[in-house]
């Protein structure tokens, strides 16, 4: 058994990262130098970084050490959580390395191999941590090419791991075919597919919110939760270019099927047996074999708006249509807003609907998951006031952290008048320093071993097959549901809303 | 005596506006109300209690740096036990700090008392009357412990703050400390900002050992010596006493006040402090072996610890952030972290021998 390190024993307030070697595939692309690096800079900076740890950007782009190590001082000092320091750069970059290579290349994979243990030799341990910041149709490529020079086998003692960022697949049968090139390349328990809205701190705060308070567990189910809406609105388009890939995607894909699902699982599982990584994963899996399937299209018509914005105006100034933006093709039927009524069939949730919304040139930036419980009994104060009165605990993961929770209250004076007010709690001035950035979380778990924040295997896949169904009701049924419109700028088509209005609801105003 | 036969405590500060005592609380009231811009923070409540009259002044700047990162109400006391009546002035004021994106201003609300004379219960009473309710009291006692220090304050409070490092006695000190946890019923942690300014140079030892070649070499271990600051002998003995507990090392003996020797099972270590004028607290420790060396430095007012090993000729060199220097960062530190306070106790077992 190896040794353990003493000096550690008081002082880990979390699992402590292992040392090893990064390497990033696609290092030339926007995340490496806009996400990774600073994240790495700033574990440094707080002093969790393992002094022996290296990285080696792989990229099919000419760049020497230096110029790759001056891009990312450059990137660094713009965007980096703590400010950027020359001394602390200068140490920190002497651990970062270059590895020009195609990624179709199989004497890439060699050579790397070989700079790999020459890091090795001095002292960069033996770990390894290999993340796919590439387009998808190069995970194969790149995950074949890492096993054909032995690089998915670790070295006696020591781990290789695999972090895979999204998407994962672009449907059941992509992402299983994904899974596969995976599984015969790296474990499961050493592959971690990241999707980087579970390193937010409010999402890791719904469980503690949920099973750390004596208050809301005892509420958290059907007898006094009325309904459930999770939002994740954007007031941007496709500015810089990102319609090439958007138009591709869509929203159902880039969003619901990996961040709103969790959003869902971490909103509606059990409590786990333990905080083990499968304990929670095991019990999130658990919500997505619950979604209630669609019968067919028309159920899925009846349960799923799609829409595209139109001209309109935002930030106070005119924008394109969707099918104006760049990069987008005039005919597309691709959907830049989407809103779904899901049904989880379970004890806790039976009756009650999650209702999902998603897209892009909307009225503001925000993301939030809002619990909307029971109206009260139309008793006492509550009788015949028409107003809504029901309770809201609300979640709000970006921007402005926080939880607020809205009841009513009595309006000061001789009469018994009721108001709806807003108890609020802020992450950044209750706690005051700024919550790290999700890729120093996720990074820092990748590097520990603790995958609680990454999807499994078979989250990716359920989270699929629930979404599958309504693309191929959208682009395979002989009468697919309409594709709707809104103005940009506006929240959403009218569809959408009447789509809670059929249930008696509508959609909360952010 | 009375307040004005001593120099008086708040003359030329800027403590924000007098209000009478029991006016207080409507006083807060108003100020907030005054002002729709900003946002009152709170997550505990800080008060700071010393009898040395002179201490208002930092202790107002220092919450003003403190509440940067930790929202609280800052209750701030200066207390000149003297025969008759009590008198006690007290002053509110705001510190506000932009938020994160600089939208608003998120403020935290500082109360200040100026107290002479003396009655039973004066200090608990002016304290407790005036937190937050259900937030949790941090209270920062700010020089030896005294007759004020006594089991109405201390069974209350969640968090005792104190700087051993400013005691004269500190074996008196850490006694009276001791007792009164036990008759607290442990319900207060122990957060020593003389343990937290060795927390920095544990993170690197920590760090350097994480090497396996390090690691390998600790039970070969023949010689210590730490370097520290005028007035920082007790942090160099807290990190000593820290070093020998993990490693598995015992006090043997001392050949005078600075030199010791420690058993690491049967074999001999020897343990040097040296006390250099103008060093940081602690500046430099040096392990060495049989097989190689590491040697920890860090030059005055450098942010970071150079940590350099040479094991077997493979040199291998690290920085660990060292952000702690003022009292305003160490309380920021310690805040930040919990405390294990039967560890700490623990550990003043072994500091007594380097004490004694």
């Amino acid at each position: 058994m190896e040794a353990t390190n003493p000096f550690r024993e008081d002082l880990a307030t979390r699992t402590r990262p292992e040392p090893c070697t990064v390497v990033i595939f696609g290092a030339s692309g926007d995340l490496t130098g806009r996400k990774l690096i600073p994240a790495l800079y700033n574990i440094a900076a707080d002093g969790e970084l393992p002094p022996t740890l290296k990285v080696v950007g792989f990229a099919r782009r000419e760049k020497s050490h230096e110029s790759f190590r001056e891009e990312l001082e450059a990137m660094n000092r713009k965007v980096s959580r703590s400010g950027h320091n020359d001394q602390l750069w200068a140490s920190f970059q002497q651990s970062i390395f270059y590895h020009r290579s195609e990624f179709e290349d199989a004497e890439g994979y060699q050579s790397l191999a070989r700079l790999l243990d020459s890091l090795d030799e001095a002292g960069a341990g033996g770990n390894r941590l290999f993340y796919l910041s590439v387009a998808p149709e190069y995970f194969p490529i790149v995950l074949r090419g890492l096993a054909a020079a032995g690089l998915n086998q670790p070295k006696p003692g020591k781990w290789a791991r695999a972090v895979i960022e999204k998407p994962f697949g672009t449907d059941l049968a992509t992402a299983d075919a994904l899974n596969k090139v995976v599984s015969e390349t790296f474990k499961e328990s050493d592959t971690y597919r990241i999707d980087h809205y579970l390193g937010k701190e409010t999402a890791q705060n719904l469980m503690v919110l949920r099973f750390g308070n004596a208050l809301f567990e005892p509420v958290w189910n059907n007898r006094h939760i009325d309904h459930v809406q999770i939002t994740c609105a954007e007031n941007l388009g496709m500015e810089g270019g990102r319609g090439g890939y958007y138009d591709k995607a869509g929203c159902l894909r880039d969003m619901v099927q990996n961040h709103l699902l969790q959003l869902v699982m971490l909103t509606a599982m059990e409590p786990p047996a333990d905080l083990t990584a499968d304990g929670i994963r095991d019990e999130k899996v658990k919500v997505l074999k619950s979604l209630r399937p669609f019968k067919d299209a028309a159920d899925v018509a009846r349960n799923v708006v799609r829409a595209q914005y139109t001209a309109g105006t935002s930030g106070g100034k005119s924008v394109p249509g969707y099918r104006e933006e760049d990069r987008i093709a005039p005919d597309s039927m691709t959907e830049a807003y989407a809103a779904i009524r899901i049904n989880i069939d379970n004890w806790r949730w039976e009756g009650v609907p999650f209702y999902l919304r998603v897209g892009k040139q909307l009225p503001k930036k925000a993301t939030e998951i809002s619990i909307h419980f029971r109206k009260p009994p139309h008793v006492l104060f509550n009788r015949g006031t028409g107003e809504d009165s029901a309770n809201v605990l609300v979640v709000r993961i970006q921007p402005d952290e926080g939880i607020s929770l809205r009841i009513q209250s009595k309006i000061p004076g001789p009469a018994v008048r009721m108001e709806r007010v807003k108890m609020d709690f802020q992450y950044s001035t209750s706690f005051g320093k700024a919550s790290p950035e999700a890729y120093e979380r996720l990074l820092l778990d990748a590097m520990s071993g603790d995958a609680t924040l990454f999807a499994r295997r078979d989250e990716v896949e359920w989270a699929w097959r629930y979404i599958d169904q309504i693309q191929e009701a959208w682009h395979q049924s002989p009468e697919p549901p309409p594709m709707c419109s809104y103005p940009a700028g506006t929240w959403g088509p009218a569809e959408a809303d009447a789509l809670l209005a059929a249930d008696g609801r509508e959609w909360r105003r952010l | 005596m009375s307040l004005s036969a001593s120099p008086d405590p708040a003359a030329g500060l800027d403590l924000g506006s007098p209000v009478p005592l029991a006016a207080i609380p409507r006083s807060l009231k108003q100020l907030w109300e005054s002002s729709a811009a900003v946002t009152r923070a709170s997550a505990m409540n800080f008060a700071i209690c010393s009898e040395d009259g002179a201490s208002l002044g930092p202790n107002t700047d220092l919450i003003r740096e403190v509440t940067r990162e930790h929202a609280c109400r800052a209750i701030l006391i200066a207390i000149t036990p003297a025969p008759g009546p009590p008198e006690v002035r007290a002053w509110i004021t705001a510190h506000c700090q932009l938020a994160a994106g600089g939208r608003k201003s998120v403020c935290s609300e500082q109360i200040t008392f100026a107290i002479s004379g003396s009655g039973p219960q004066l200090l608990p009473n002016t304290l407790f009357a005036h937190v937050d309710s259900d937030l949790p009291l941090t209270l920062w006692w700010q020089g030896p412990f005294s007759p004020l220090w006594e089991r109405h304050l201390f069974t209350e409070i969640d968090r005792l703050v104190i700087d051993s490092s400013a005691w004269q006695n500190p074996l008196a000190e850490f006694t009276t400390l001791e007792q009164s946890w036990h008759e607290a019923n442990r319900g207060f942690s122990v957060n020593d900002l003389s343990w937290t300014r060795v927390l920095p140079f544990r993170m690197a030892i920590a760090a350097c050992f994480d090497e396996p070649g390090a690691l390998a070499l600790l039970p070969a271990i023949s010689e210590i010596t730490i370097t520290h600051g005028t007035g920082h002998a007790l942090a160099a003995r807290m990190l000593a006493a820290w070093i020998a507990e993990k490693a598995g090392w015992s006090v043997t003996g001392g050949t005078n006040s600075s030199g010791f020797t420690l058993s690491n099972h049967g074999r001999t270590l020897s343990l040097t402090f040296k006390d250099c004028p103008g060093a940081c607290a602690i500046a430099r420790v040096h392990l060495s072996a049989p097989g190689g060396t590491i040697l920890l430095t860090r030059e005055p007012r450098s942010p970071f610890i150079e940590g350099r090993t040479d094991i077997a000729g493979q040199q291998t060199s690290s920085l660990t952030p060292c952000p702690c220097d003022s009292p305003a960062d160490l309380v920021k530190e310690r805040l930040r972290r919990g405390c294990n306070t039967r560890h700490y106790f623990a550990l003043l077992e072994i500091v007594r021998k380097f004490l004694a």
